[in-house]
């Protein structure tokens, strides 16, 4: 199966989309968009877990900058385009719900948005991939722009997009460093990771990358973008951003800053360590007390990134491992709850918790759903959140038990906050009378993201057994030369 | 859980005439939940079965990658202590509960009739732990958290990253004013920097 | 040479059709002999004329790539002009000759051998854009401009002249060949060095950086709009082209004190171009300051000049160029139709206007330095060649001015897409359309193909 196709089919589709005669938006968003999860599908059928990557394309580009089209897929890679295509359709899913202006141009940024993320998952070449990384921001910044609401939204979206231009554009001096060490330019993976880097300079190259993906992500005190984003922007977008966006910068982890340099990773992956396990605690304190249910999800996501982030750099195959399912799960969890705050916002006109009250009455089905990804979200056993936090901690724990000890109260807090804004909206005193259950086609989304929650946490292994050859050559990148 | 039991199932019935015309088994809605979750409270039970009854550690294998960690052994020896150990309990407590409320038909009494010992007042009151809780974590932490995002996440994080913004839009009002528009102005700071590089290329 | 001769003829040949009241000629006439010109530079029917010439102008890579792209642009600026000056403007066909003869003076400067072309170069080249600079007679900021521009220009010609002359004092000599002999014999001595400086204060006035930018913002605000585009598109690369020239033969002699000087300058000019630029209201002086901080980045290159650094800048200067263009054209006609000048007053463009409003973003973007656009690839080039010579910090103090910068451009976006509709539907040609659709397609073109691209310009 060709790689080529998940790049082409929803780039080709947002062409048609803006060019065709008459409107068929939501019907070619929708079916390309399925299309691309079936291929991913046929894809990680054939997948042979044993090779390294699948190489489906590899054309000389920019010749005099040493430059490919380079796109392949190994275990990896597959799980988050799988991952990314799956957000997509769900995003492409919600956005049936509501009613956008000029929605032809919607749909195909959409596409867009998908085509550049899949690119960012599948590059080979690195700076393939950092045009793709650049992209993938463009048809966000204008959702943003076009489609966000509040009159904060200009604001926030340059902010947005000034924020992670910055750390992108130190990552492209670091690029520009590593493509230029040899005597030929060259930025293919395979050369990249071969390179040997001297100490002071991968300590360099390091700082460059984990500012982009800090940011991106985002870790700690890089934060600040993220709250107003998520809160202003449509819930489709939304569900892109932290469904596949920030996973673009963990993925970018595991796959640029750990091999390419291992000492430094070595050395100072402790900091960033503590700086994304204070950022799990610093989220969840924060997510306490907001009155605004998107918001506070927003910072529920800070949260569980932040693990997520932790468990990548304790540079173990467990924590890595983790970290994967947890992505999985996260991406899954945020979606589903991203997409919970807007049914409740359909119901009542904004996101305040102390606008809900009783709703499970008239709502059960609702309420049993929201129960069963709340409980993914906060890690309940048996839901697809549990394993991956549990090996995280597992990981962290051998690594430091401060940071283990932070994160996982953190964690705690985190049930709290979950467990309370449910009680307040779905329990309680009922404030209306007239509300009757979630349509048919909410629940149908909803039972699906319940199943997945469900059958990922009962069945997690498949996530470890996709991705350990790739892990594997990530952590011990010198027992495969 | 026993006393609960025995008290709702096979207790005495203390209840008027009007509702008990009511009490019926449940729906169907309720009982196949209950099914499945009684069914698979057994199946995780078996699936996980101790090694002295050559469990296959089902459950393990679910989530391999958390107990291939773990990496804890039991020898048998240990493994039937605990096991009996909590065993014996359960049944005695069993035993306990099925004589004072199936047996003796005693009922428990609403909790303001209630006016015996010390101990089982702190038992019922669950050893005072939801009030210290609530007060000595719960209000701390909201506390705390009101602090956090009204003072730390908008004074400080917020404002570093937007007051950089500021800075600069700043600066750019106060650098702007240096195109005053006068052209002997203009050609006098001309003079002073063809001065002020030559002077740099003297002196460096 | 047998350019030169071409666009001159062709320059006289406009006045004339003015005076003969064939007006109508006069575009096409302009046209078709640049795209002559590009042809005789491509396929190398350059002449030489050594004999004639004495070795005063030399044509060589670097002369015929910088005049190629000149006279590329020119095509732009010209194909701009017609949207701009309306039929009934008097003197139309003499504005055009003075837009050739500025032409004609950048390929001189770009391919001097001698001091004196680089003053002739540089007068030939300049004196056209002071009268052009207030040939909107009727308007005052115009004449305000050309008169500013006159007087600082004239100004700045003293220290050429007073740079030159100690050069000559020096080693007795305008030809390069001659100095750079003598220089070997007799060594430096601090008369030319002086003589230099005071030289390059020059090109740093004609290039409008820090110090010697002052004259540039009220320039270009006040200025006709074709007249700003050219000034900082074409007369930018041909005074590049001559300072690539210039350091090339004065690079080997005290490397590091140039280095230092240009470091000073380059930083200077993209930190003063970047900050007064975000608090800009009106869109014509945004782009001159915009304009000033893509000179400081090109200074890098200049300043790390490594093999292939004028590639490097070429490209920068051709994208920026194309992109600035396109939005100066997009900016004349929502003026001429709205009277529209403020960034503010362009919000909604997108309601109305889809394919303006395309041209404006994707110019923004590319210079915001958006990948796979051609500006990405300009701000690349730059950079690579700073980390290349080890100057990462340079590097890092370009990227932060471009996220500073990237903040006007996006400031522009977010008002383009706004939804409210107080711009109503412009006026637009089908030719003016497909010009537009041109720059666009240069512009993505040059970003998606820059090796292709790269490879006309070597």
């Amino acid at each position: 199966m060709n790689i080529l196709i998940i790049i082409l089919l929803p780039f080709l589709s947002a062409l048609l989309i803006l060019l065709a005669g008459k409107d068929y938006s939501q019907r070619i968003a929708l079916i390309s968009a399925a299309a691309s999860v079936i291929a991913i599908g046929v894809m990680m059928a054939l997948f042979d877990k044993d090779a390294t990557t699948i190489t489906s394309i590899d054309l000389p580009w920019i010749k005099s900058m040493g430059v490919h089209f380079h796109l392949g897929a190994d275990g990896l890679s597959l799980l988050m385009i799988l991952i990314c295509n799956v957000v997509t359709l769900i995003s492409m899913y919600v956005s049936l719900g509501d009613t956008f202006s000029q929605h032809r141009l919607y749909f195909a940024l959409l596409l867009l948005m998908q085509t550049f993320m899949n690119g960012v998952f599948t590059a080979q070449d690195l700076f393939l991939y950092y045009i793709f990384w650049e992209l993938a921001l463009i048809p966000a910044y204008f959702l943003l722009l076009i489609w966000g609401k509040g009159k904060d939204v200009k604001p926030a979206t340059i902010k947005f997009f000034l924020f992670t231009l910055l750390g992108s554009l130190f990552m492209l001096v670091a690029i520009v460093w590593l493509g230029n060490i040899g005597s030929i330019a060259d930025f293919s993976l395979a050369t990249i990771y071969g390179l040997e880097i001297g100490t002071q300079e991968q300590l360099f190259v390091y700082g460059a990358f984990m500012l982009a993906y800090g940011i991106k992500t985002p870790l700690f005190p890089f934060h600040s973008w993220l709250p107003d984003t998520y809160t202003l922007a449509p819930a489709p977008v939304t569900i892109m951003l932290s469904g596949v966006m920030s996973k673009m910068a963990l993925y970018s982890i595991i796959r640029f800053v750990l091999p390419v340099v291992p000492d430094a990773v070595e050395q100072y992956g402790i900091y960033v360590v503590y700086l994304a396990t204070i950022g799990v605690m610093y989220a969840s304190v924060i997510a306490l007390t907001q009155k605004d249910l998107k918001r506070m999800f927003a910072y529920v996501s800070i949260a569980h990134v932040g693990l997520i982030a932790a468990g990548i750099l304790t540079y173990s195959v467990l924590g890595i491992q983790g970290s994967l399912i947890q992505m999985a799960a996260h991406a899954i969890n945020t979606v589903g709850l991203f997409f919970i705050a807007q049914i409740l916002f359909r119901l009542k006109g904004n996101f305040d918790i102390n606008c809900f009250g009783g709703l499970r009455q008239y709502m059960p089905v609702f309420a049993g759903l929201y129960m069963v990804i709340m409980f993914g979200s906060i890690g309940v056993p048996l839901t697809n959140g549990f394993v991956g936090e549990f090996i995280i901690f597992t990981s962290l724990y051998r690594l430091d038990v401060f940071a283990a000890l932070i994160a996982g109260s953190g964690i705690i807090l985190g049930a709290v906050y979950m467990l309370t804004s449910y009680q307040k909206i779905m329990l309680g005193p009922d404030t209306d009378t007239t509300l009757t259950d979630i349509t048919n086609s909410d629940k149908t989304l909803l039972y699906c993201i319940a199943c997945i929650v469900i059958i990922t946490g009962l069945y997690p292994s498949w996530i470890t057994s996709l991705c350990d050859v790739s892990v594997q050559n990530i952590i011990h990148p010198y027992l495969q030369k | 859980m026993l006393r609960l039991y025995f008290v709702v199932f096979y207790g005495q019935e203390r209840i008027n005439k009007a509702v008990k015309t009511h009490i019926h088994e449940s729906p169907n809605g309720m009982l196949i939940p209950l099914y499945i979750l009684a069914a698979l409270s057994i199946v995780a039970g078996i699936m996980n079965a101790p090694e002295i009854f050559h469990g296959n550690k089902w459950l393990e294998n679910f989530i391999a990658p958390v107990t291939v960690l773990s990496g804890i052994h039991l020898d048998h020896a240990t493994e039937w202590f605990l096991m009996s150990i909590s065993f014996l309990c359960i049944v005695m407590v069993g035993v306990f509960a099925y004589d004072k409320f199936v047996k003796k038909g005693k009922v428990p009494q609403n909790d303001e009739a209630l006016n015996d010992s010390t101990f089982s007042k702190l038992l019922r009151d669950k050893f005072y732990v939801d009030e210290l809780y609530e007060m000595l974590i719960v209000k701390p932490a909201y506390s705390f958290s009101t602090l956090m995002s009204t003072f730390f996440e908008e004074k400080i994080i917020h404002r570093a990253t937007n007051g950089a913004g500021r800075l600069t839009l700043f600066l750019s009002g106060k650098i702007r004013k240096t195109q005053n528009g006068f052209i002997s102005y203009y050609l006098f700071a001309m003079a002073l920097g063809v001065l002020g590089l030559i002077t740099i290329f003297i002196l460096f | 040479m047998n350019t030169i001769i071409l666009l001159a003829v062709t320059g006289i040949f406009s006045m004339f059709s003015g005076i003969f009241r064939q007006k109508q000629l006069a575009l096409p006439a302009i046209l078709i002999a640049f795209i002559l010109a590009l042809g005789m530079l491509t396929f190398g029917w350059i002449g030489n004329y050594d004999d004639i010439l004495n070795n005063m102008l030399i044509f060589d890579n670097l002369a015929i790539n910088f005049s190629l792209v000149i006279i590329f642009i020119s095509i732009f600026i010209f194909i701009m002009s017609q949207y701009y000056y309306s039929d009934d403007i008097e003197h139309l066909t003499d504005l055009f000759a003075l837009f050739v003869f500025s032409i004609i003076g950048g390929i001189l400067l770009v391919s001097f051998q001698n001091l004196t072309m680089l003053f002739l170069g540089t007068e030939i080249l300049s004196i056209p854009l002071y009268i052009l600079a207030a040939s909107n007679r009727r308007n005052l900021a115009s004449n305000e401009a050309g008169l500013k521009y006159y007087l600082m220009g004239s100004f700045a010609t003293c220290f050429l002249l007073l740079g030159i002359t100690l050069i000559y004092g020096a080693y007795g000599s305008f030809d390069l060949t001659d100095i750079h002999t003598a220089l070997a014999t007799q060594g430096i001595s601090s008369l030319f060095l002086t003589g230099v400086v005071l030289i390059l204060c020059s090109f740093i006035f004609k290039l409008s950086a820090v110090p010697f930018h002052f004259w540039a913002p009220d320039v270009y605000h006040g200025a006709p709009t074709v007249l700003t585009a050219f000034v900082s598109t074409v007369v930018k690369v041909a005074v590049m082209g001559a300072l690539l020239r210039f350091m090339a033969f004065i690079g080997n002699y005290n490397s590091e004190k140039w280095v230092i000087l240009f470091m000073l300058v380059s930083v200077a000019t993209m930190i003063f171009g970047t900050i007064v630029s975000i608090k800009q209201k009106n869109f014509k002086r945004l782009l001159a300051y915009s304009g000033m901080a893509n000179v400081g980045f090109v200074l890098i290159a200049i300043l790390t000049a490594g093999e292939g650094s004028s590639g490097y800048i070429l490209y920068n200067l051709t994208a920026y160029s194309i992109a600035s263009i396109l939005a100066f054209t997009i900016y004349s006609t929502i003026k001429s139709q709205t009277g529209i000048d403020t960034i503010k007053g362009i919000s909604g463009l997108v309601t109305h206007n889809k394919l303006l409003a395309t041209g404006l973003l994707v110019s923004m973007l590319s210079f915001a330095g958006i990948p796979p656009l051609a500006g990405f690839f300009g701000k690349y080039f730059i950079i690579f060649s700073a980390v290349k010579a080890g100057d990462t910090w340079l590097a890092v103090i370009a990227i932060l001015t471009s996220v500073v910068a990237a903040y006007n451009y996006l400031r522009i976006s977010a008002y383009v897409v706004n939804d409210n509709n107080s711009i109503p539907v412009l006026k637009i040609t089908t030719r003016y359309r497909i010009f537009i659709i041109l720059c666009i397609a240069l512009i993505i073109g040059g970003g998606i193909l820059p090796d292709q691209l790269f490879g006309l310009l070597h």
